[in-house]
């Protein structure tokens, strides 16, 4: 947890531009951080930690509550019943891994923005941060093996 | 699992079906800001050492309520132009629009929030300050966009180039009106219902023609840079580029509404 909002205070004011095409070069900190440890640690962090991190960025993102939460709490879920499965796949499989879960995130949000009327011109732009995420999953996923492991060791 | 599901299913109805969750937002957004604050301390670190690198002796807290001034004067200035315009037309013609001054509130930028349909822009006053849902906010060029989350003392700002923001303007030039809203890719605006034979050319430009009331008139937009006239369905589809640009604003002006 702590890590994840260090990541993401790293990250905040890295991103570049809020309009046009630099508003979709970013990363999804929050599920990858859930992914790494949820395969790591598994039921930690529980899954009312997850939800919060979810309220949080649903008030962030000035989205309506729970949209984000809802998703961060099943991905907890589904890594604290099938951990065992993800941790056997090779860091490519991984990466198509969290392809899926992030493009199944970014889809859930275009139909439910779909379904309150908005226009979705540019939807495709939305599969970007997905794609951006899972390609840094090989080095993300080293550098928290280490910080993990260092915690551990102290 | 199953009952935060539930939960969130909950709250996501009630929050949109309803207002009953704003003061809980308040609250949640007051919590998360000083996340934002954060980030913004690595803009003014950046910004500190720039200007001892390449302003020695400078008075950094001078220039900064300098740049302040000076976005809120530029905003005023485009006021007086718009209306200078609007008496030309209508040929001395006294009091054709009577402007009340704008309640305003110079802001500072701390971060860029990523959104559904783009970053959003979050600006360092709240509920505190008087800031509401729905307050459009300009820059020194023009508008930028309304706030759309407010906390205590930060706000989400959502760009007029978000696919989910729609803006009523009227072209300066012809007085052709229609509603332009974000295209979410390269930055541009789209002007949507108007006819196929309207009157617009390359580098007309667009100010906020009062409709609806949510955006004061007069404000300006954007600049036509392209439009396609042979679309059967949808009209005349103008491309315009908004002359705001919150990447490069660190100061922003919100137009509060009216105390209720």
């Amino acid at each position: 947890m702590i890590g994840g909002i260090f990541l993401y205070i790293l990250a905040a004011p890295l991103i570049g531009s809020p309009t046009g095409y630099g508003a979709w070069l970013r990363v999804e900190w929050i599920p990858l951080l859930l992914f790494f440890w949820g395969q790591r640690r598994p039921n930690w962090p529980p899954l009312w930690i997850a939800w919060l991190c979810g309220v949080f960025v649903d008030v962030l993102r000035a989205e309506p509550f729970g949209f984000n939460a809802l998703f961060f709490v099943a991905l907890s879920w589904l890594l604290s019943v099938r951990f065992e499965w993800f941790r056997a796949l090779g860091i490519l499989e991984q990466c198509l891994a969290l392809l899926l879960i992030l493009c199944l995130y970014a889809g859930a949000i275009l139909g439910a923005l779909f379904v309150v009327g908005r226009d979705l011109a540019g939807w495709w732009m939305s599969f970007l941060p997905p794609i951006i995420t899972a390609a840094l999953w090989p080095i993300s996923s080293v550098v928290l093996a280490r910080i993990h492991a260092r915690a551990l060791n102290v | 699992m199953l009952g935060l599901g539930v939960l969130s299913i909950l709250l996501m109805i009630i929050d949109t079906t309803s207002g009953l969750l704003g003061t809980t937002r308040v609250v949640f957004s007051t919590l998360v800001s000083p996340l934002e604050y954060v980030a913004e301390a690595v803009h003014s670190i950046d910004d500190f050492v720039q200007e001892m690198l390449l302003a020695p002796g400078a008075r950094v807290a001078e220039r900064r309520a300098l740049n302040r001034e000076i976005v809120s004067l530029r905003a005023r200035l485009h006021e007086l132009e718009v209306i200078t315009a609007e008496n030309e037309r209508l040929r001395g013609l006294l009091g054709g629009v009577a402007r009340l001054d704008q309640n305003v509130v110079v802001t500072d930028v701390i971060a860029f929030t990523p959104g559904a349909g783009g970053n959003l822009v979050t600006i360092d006053v709240g509920e505190l300050h008087s800031v509401r849902r729905g307050d459009p906010v300009i820059d020194g060029a023009g508008l930028c966009g309304q706030v759309v989350g407010t906390g205590l003392t930060t706000a989400q700002v959502l760009p007029i180039t978000d696919p989910s923001h729609s803006v009523p303007v009227v072209i300066e030039r012809t007085g052709v009106q229609g509603i332009v809203t974000g295209t979410g890719s390269g930055g541009f605006i789209e002007l949507e219902g108007i006819s196929r034979v309207a009157d617009v050319q390359v580098g007309d430009l667009m100010v906020t023609s009062g409709l609806g009331g949510r955006f004061p008139y007069g404000y300006p937009v954007a600049e036509v840079v392209s439009y396609v006239v042979d679309d059967p369905i949808r009209g005349m589809r103008v491309y315009a580029e908004p002359l705001a640009d919150p990447a490069t604003s660190r100061h922003l002006i919100v137009l509060r509404s009216p105390e209720e």
